[in-house]
């Protein structure tokens, strides 16, 4: 049996997707393997998360909301990572929980090198609560003590002799916060506490959820945003270090290249039908 | 597995009665909690900890205004049409195509003799999403119950498992079927959002499910999950008012409801006048805001702050 | 009955909610604050049911071999590991727990994360056809956006960011506004008829 070839146009607009995936993994690979090392230009909305916290005054609390599980983390401990770099290197006092369960012992392998490098003390100066169930009414009940809703820390410590609870014992008494999450967790933090109990916010969300997020930086609510490995790279670069995310970016730039290749090959065959429908109905005309 | 939620359950009320009998409440407990830190420490009481009298504050709390009249607004007008809607039944709703489908997608799971496979978003019992889900669970619940359709439905927590069981008990009972409903088809399988998206994927691949149906509260697994679904074939419906997951949704399923056709899901199901006549009256509220839109701009255009102001929320 | 009482309990709680919200009364915020500590209780029993539902629903399929009965196996027996390793033996940082959590967990769960990029492309592919006007003015605004988004687009061409930032920020938020303010009513009226309980179907009507 004869097998029938298909046009190579037509076959580029059904192409195999696999041959999609194969392509996306070497141009993600490549890059990581030999850095291209391409410039990286700060925008407004992170430099504006980098201004809030650079500018508050030493003796003010900022909470880091580590919302996202190990299936985020290339996109997300990035920035967790420079946002605890950046309050802990300029003095402030730093309060880190999380929504996930997963999570607390990712937060505390970021906070001890940064502590250790920064000579800040457990207790005092930062902080690691761990996990508590319960989402937005958690927070709800943040907004009265934390000591009640987290009697003990991830390392197991009684909060209660924490000097750090009796200087901010409250969600209220923070200065700022900045979540850094892959889900819903910003929401609300926006409607409980902002809305309710006044604590200016900043996020960190992945690429995915840029868009939604995007309406709350326009409306005020949110003081900026980090988005994706672009947001956590930008973030690297106003803190000075070149960690995971501006390695990444050069991976990135060239899968979003090779996507593109692909849409323009899906479109071959589209093209031509429309170029040929129009010669024939010209040819009808005359 | 009935009484072992039961007795959980029992367990847990029992444990909240304790908690709210015998316990200080949270409001209470800070104060409490600020004062023994402080005599701990030998050090000045924390800014927040009065001990004289509190300031005296006025029982309504002013910084909302803006929102309360807005909630009685929307929900006088949602009222209204819903009275009104009792005496004229003669209103009609524009076709929804992704629930009009429901009868066609379970109608092929019946002539392939496969499954259907049902997620009511991946966010729990408490959000409004995963009851407008549960909605349309009732319904596919009654159409696979008539059609003999085995369904499975997955979920990511506990408490939508035990009501996802529920709610299909009554449809299979109303379909006249209580006899085909099983409650292990409605699994429980973790709230980590990618394991919950591989067991989903794994359970279409492997059980070649004919019809899906991702209806709820959805975020980045959205797209794992439906172009997974995309590759076996089967006729998929999302769902969902999480505006930045719509786009994954249009691009790997057949149908796809958009924002508030989600919320719409009941009323267009039952053809209940009483809910039809709530679209009504949401539809009158977006009028509403949109007359509100325009004239924020010519706010804007012409220097209005204390009008733009008014809208500001704290 | 049971169903009268249960659309109640909601009216009630929903009110408290509601009332607490907008007024400063003393015994709705008690109210609001023990509600609040219920759910967390009732959340974290919750958990424990379904633990339980998990272990005991493929135990079952073990026990009648159902098709795919291996993959039950190994999520009982992992599953039964985690919960000895955490609660019996080490739950500290150099414990067993935390090394495959760290090691087997996370990758897993990253690679699954990972599994977007590459269907990110395969629907773009796919879905990105110029068939008309409105496809090829999607088609257009999501080449700009993805390459403005990347530190190669500013290379390629300064404007590109800008153009990108530009159509993320006004045509695309435009609509995502609009479609924001009719599910936010439609979320208010399903609420509203949840409360009064109108709207049964959460109650399998």
């Amino acid at each position: 049996m004869v097998r029938k070839v298909k046009p190579i146009w037509e076959a580029l607009g059904k192409l195999d997707r696999r041959w999609v995936y194969l392509f996306v993994s070497l141009s993600i690979l490549f890059p990581l393997l030999f850095p291209l090392n391409l410039p990286l230009t700060v925008t407004k909305h992170v430099k504006a998360v980098y201004d809030r916290i650079e500018n508050l005054p030493d003796t003010s609390a900022v909470l880091i909301a580590f919302d996202f599980d190990p299936s985020s983390i290339p996109e997300c401990l990035p920035m967790a990572i420079s946002l605890c770099h950046h309050v802990m290197k300029s003095g402030k006092v730093l309060i880190v929980y999380t929504n996930f369960p997963e999570t607390g012992p990712i937060a505390e392998r970021v906070l001890e090198p940064l502590a250790a490098k920064f000579q800040r003390e457990y207790g005092k100066h930062y902080v690691n609560l761990g996990f508590k169930p319960g989402n937005d009414v958690l927070l709800m009940a943040l907004g009265s003590s934390w000591t009640t809703s987290f009697p003990k820390d991830f390392r197991g410590n009684s909060t209660q002799e924490m000097e750090i609870f009796s200087r901010f014992p409250s969600y209220r008494h923070l200065s700022f916060m900045v979540d850094v999450a892959h889900g819903a967790t910003v929401d609300f933090y926006i409607t409980i506490g902002l809305a309710q109990f006044g604590v200016p916010l900043a996020a960190g969300v992945t690429a995915v959820s840029i868009p939604q997020y995007e309406a709350f930086v326009q409306t005020g609510q949110l003081v900026g945003l980090l988005g994706g490995l672009k947001g956590a790279a930008e973030y690297e670069k106003l803190v000075g270090t070149k960690g995971k995310a501006t390695r990444g970016m050069d991976a990135q730039s060239v899968a979003h290249l090779v996507i593109i290749f692909f849409i323009f090959l899906g479109n071959v065959s589209v093209v031509r039908n429309i170029i040929l429908k129009n010669i024939s109905a010209m040819r009808i005309k005359k | 597995m009935k009484s072992l939620s039961l007795s959980l359950f029992i367990i847990g009320v029992i444990f909240c009665t304790f908690q709210i009998s015998f316990g200080n409440s949270i409001s209470t407990k800070v104060q409490i909690d600020s004062l023994k830190i402080a005599v701990n420490n030998q050090q000045s009481l924390p800014s927040k900890v009065h001990l004289s009298k509190p300031e005296i504050q006025p029982l309504f709390k002013t910084e909302r205004l803006n929102v309360f009249i807005f909630l009685i607004i929307i929900s006088a007008l949602v009222l209204t049409f819903l009275f009104l809607a009792k005496r004229n039944h003669s209103l009609t709703l524009r076709k929804i195509a992704g629930l009009d489908a429901i009868d066609e997608a379970v109608g092929r799971a019946a002539e392939m003799g496969r499954p259907v496979l049902f997620v009511p978003g991946s966010m729990d019992v408490d959000r409004i999403q995963t009851l407008a889900g549960i909605a349309i669970l009732s319904k596919v619940g009654y159409e696979c119950a008539t059609y003999e359709v085995d369904l499975d439905v997955m979920t990511r927590f506990p408490l939508l498992m035990s009501t996802s069981q529920e709610i299909l008990r009554q449809s299979y009972l109303t379909a006249g079927r209580p006899d085909l409903f099983s409650p292990d088809r409605v699994q429980y399988i973790t709230d980590n959002q990618f394991a919950f998206a591989a067991a989903i994927t794994g359970h279409m691949v492997r059980v070649k499910t004919a019809a899906h149906f991702f209806i709820g509260e959805f975020y980045a697994e959205s797209l794992v999950i439906s172009e997974a679904g995309n590759t076996t074939g089967a006729i998929q419906i999302a769902g969902t008012a999480n505006s930045h997951q719509l786009p994954f949704f249009l691009a790997s399923c057949d149908y796809t409801l958009i924002g508030e056709e989600l919320f719409a899901a009941s009323a267009y199901l039952s053809r209940e006048p009483i809910l039809l006549g709530t679209i009504l009256g949401q539809d009158w509220s977006k009028a509403l805001f949109g007359l509100l839109i325009v004239l924020g701009t010519l706010a804007a255009w012409f220097g209005w702050t204390d009008f733009i102001h008014w809208f500001q929320t704290e | 009955m049971l169903r009268f009482t249960a659309i109640i309990i909601c009216g009630i709680a929903g009110l408290i909610i509601l009332v607490e919200f907008f007024f400063r009364i003393p015994l709705f915020t008690k109210l609001q604050n023990g509600m609040m500590d219920w759910v967390i209780i009732l959340l974290s029993f919750s958990y424990l049911m379904g633990g339980i539902s998990i272990f005991l629903s493929h135990l079952q399929r073990i026990q009648r071999k159902y098709d795919g009965w291996y993959y039950s196996l190994v999520l009982v027996v992992c599953l039964l590991l985690m919960v000895t390793l955490g609660i019996f033996v080490d739950y500290g940082p150099n414990g067993a727990f935390q090394w495959l959590f760290k090691n087997v967990q996370n990758p897993m769960q990253s690679t699954m994360f990972a599994l977007l990029a590459f269907y990110v492309s395969s629907a773009s592919y796919r879905a990105f056809r110029v068939r008309n006007l409105h496809a090829t003015l999607l088609f257009v605004a999501a080449v700009l956006v993805m390459i403005g988004k990347v530190p190669i687009g500013e290379i390629l061409w300064s404007k590109f960011p800008e153009i990108s930032q530009w159509i993320l920020s006004v045509p695309s938020l435009a609509a995502q506004r609009a479609l924001t303010i009719g599910a936010a009513l439609g979320l208010i009226a399903t609420g509203l008829k949840t409360l009064l309980g109108i709207e049964r179907s959460w109650l399998g009507k």
